[in-house]
């Protein structure tokens, strides 16, 4: 059995990485058109997006049910094309993301209080308003906003069984209940609700980070 | 017998020093030396010149642009606790070896110092140096010299004597090498190599031929002194910046560590001449760069090649209000120029403010530009 958590359980901090190609042509494929600007100007490789999330808990009746805010940060540049649209030319372009999302969450980690498992699945959905910027140094900047959803599931890893002792200490003097890895598959949906005014930005992907239970 | 002669001279030298020391005793003379005292020159601004500045500090160009300098000589506080009613007065001089006594050097003012006034100081130019040093001619090769504080306590020498390492006439920073362009709209992406580290330069500035319409401020100062060329020599520079004419500056002042910057305010469709010169912490410049061509074309970028595709984002696909004036300043769409403060291409994105500040979100200028290249197609 896991050593009991001697300080109130009430918030989750996350830091995540993971990699990360905004879905924007995926309006042409849509579409049934070839056309692929992000590509041709960003390569189809993905790039870090790194989110930082924060969530309340709410209650523990069956897990813990939580109710959090999340911001990211995705930028990616490139050297613009030259008219030929073959070459590169002197100016950068780059397209930046800031995420942001209200979320929900559901953690089973019943498993982890009544049988000791130190793997927890859980469960997240929320709603997202992304600002973004579309830059480019022979004309300045251009600023914008898509409006999405997002849903998630994954699982933590507790490392309080590495050390029992050092995670008890932890918990007695600076009140961190669970230090955690986690592993999670999100499908954002960064699209407008399916508007054809929005700049797609969405992807499904997947994070890893660290978690802290205070 | 030769132990015997050993011994005499032993006697006669402890004979000497304990005469010499009973002599400073009886006129209360203190034993100093030039580690008792601190010489520094300082510029007009009252920065104190370092050792790596002073190495560079006398260039060619300080020679014929003649500045203010400030010598000051102090003496420690354990010196002036000795100093009792004995007076320092201290001499400036400008040579290679003025602490010998059979050598008259150039003065360049003196000090007094004592008990009470710990620190003194002197006026002087750049050109008192030169003068001295290679007889005020600026173009002569680089040499170095001394600037000395000849230091007398009650008319006694102490057993050395401060100065500092001066070099004169540098030829200035190394010239950057390997200049290359790629077209930018209204501009160019100019990227070069350096040998220097860094640590002794200003910067750097592009020179474009034909000058830009506004040429922007030369971050160097010959002073009429011929502009560097590449082989050290006084015959000035290379191609169409051999006289370092600042009507030919295209580029702000780029920090030292950066080799690439983007010029603005060129003509699309022109060919320019550039090259680059490297300034030195002393406003110092170097020969020119050998020179490059470069022509101005208008890019595409990613807002450009999103729209030419034909895609239809406004940014506004929810609601109508910014959500965050001031950080969502203009949704897509609305281009906001800065930077370069160059006027968008007819083709761009035209400049208006947010259409989601607006009541009635007009249509999307991604929607209106020019139709699909073929090429765009993958």
């Amino acid at each position: 059995m896991m050593t009991a958590p001697v300080s109130p359980r009430l918030w989750n901090v996350e830091l995540r990485f993971g990699p990360y190609r905004p879905d924007v042509d995926g309006e042409f494929a849509a579409r049934g058109q070839s056309a692929r600007p992000y590509e041709q100007i960003f390569s189809s490789s993905r790039h870090l997006m790194m989110q930082l999330e924060i969530d309340r808990q709410l209650s523990h009746r069956a897990g813990t049910w939580a109710a959090g805010v999340s911001l990211g940060y995705f930028n990616v540049t490139a050297a613009a094309l030259s008219e030929d649209l073959q070459s590169r030319g002197g100016d950068q372009t780059g397209l930046r993301l800031i995420p942001l999302s209200a979320v929900a969450v559901y953690r089973a980690d019943t498993l982890r209080e009544r049988w000791g498992s130190p793997l927890v699945p859980y469960v997240k959905a929320g709603l997202d308003c992304t600002l973004l910027r579309i830059s480019d140094t022979s004309q300045g900047n251009v600023n914008g906003r898509t409006l999405g959803w997002h849903a998630a599931a994954g699982v933590t890893l507790d490392l309080s069984p590495l050390d029992p002792e050092a995670a008890t200490e932890m918990d007695r003097e600076s009140g961190v209940n669970q230090t955690a890895l986690f592993f999670e598959v999100a499908r954002y949906a960064l699209d407008g609700f399916g508007s054809d005014s929005a700049l797609h930005v969405g992807d499904t992907t997947w994070f890893a980070g660290l978690m802290l239970e205070l | 017998m030769h132990e015997h002669a050993w011994l005499r001279f032993a006697a006669f030298g402890g004979a000497f020093l304990l005469a010499t020391t009973a002599r400073a005793q009886s006129t209360g003379t203190p034993t100093l030396a030039a580690s008792d005292f601190t010489l520094t020159l300082a510029r007009a601004d009252g920065h104190v010149l370092t050792s790596d500045e002073l190495d560079i500090y006398f260039s060619r160009a300080r020679c014929a642009c003649a500045t203010d300098l400030t010598a000051a000589l102090a003496i420690s506080s354990d010196a002036a606790a000795k100093l009792g009613d004995s007076v320092v007065e201290a001499q400036f001089m400008i040579g290679n070896n003025c602490s010998s006594s059979d050598v008259t050097c150039p003065t360049a003012g003196s000090v007094r110092l004592s008990a009470a006034t710990t620190a003194g100081e002197a006026s002087l130019s750049t050109s008192r140096i030169f003068d001295a040093a290679v007889g005020g001619d600026c173009n002569a090769a680089k040499t170095s010299t001394r600037f000395w504080a000849i230091v007398l306590v009650d008319g006694v020498p102490p057993s050395s004597q401060p100065s500092l390492l001066l070099t004169l006439g540098g030829a200035g920073p190394a010239a950057p090498s390997d200049v290359k362009t790629v077209s930018a709209d209204q501009g160019l992406l100019v990227s070069w190599s350096s040998t220097d580290d860094g640590t002794n330069l200003l910067g750097y500035q592009v020179l474009c031929a034909p000058g830009p319409a506004t040429a922007s401020a030369a971050s160097w100062d010959t002073c009429g002194v011929p502009a560097p060329s590449s082989d050290g020599g006084t015959d000035g520079g290379a191609g169409p910046f051999a006289s370092l004419d600042p009507q030919f500056v295209c580029s702000g002042l780029v920090a030292a560590g950066t080799n690439s910057t983007r010029v603005h305010g060129l003509e699309n469709g022109r060919t320019y001449q550039i090259a680059v010169v490297a300034v030195g912490l002393d406003g110092t410049p170097s020969a020119p760069s050998p020179v490059a061509d470069g022509t101005p074309a208008p890019t595409v970028g990613f807002g450009d090649l999103y729209a030419d595709s034909g895609g239809t984002a406004t940014g506004c696909a929810v609601g109508g209000g910014a959500i965050a004036p001031g950080i969502t300043l203009a949704l897509l769409g609305a281009a906001a120029p800065s930077g370069g403060g160059e006027a968008s291409k007819a083709r761009r994105l035209p400049t208006r403010s947010s259409p989601c500040s607006r009541s009635s979100v007009p249509a999307s200028p991604w929607s209106r530009g020019p139709p699909p290249r073929p090429s765009t197609k993958t």
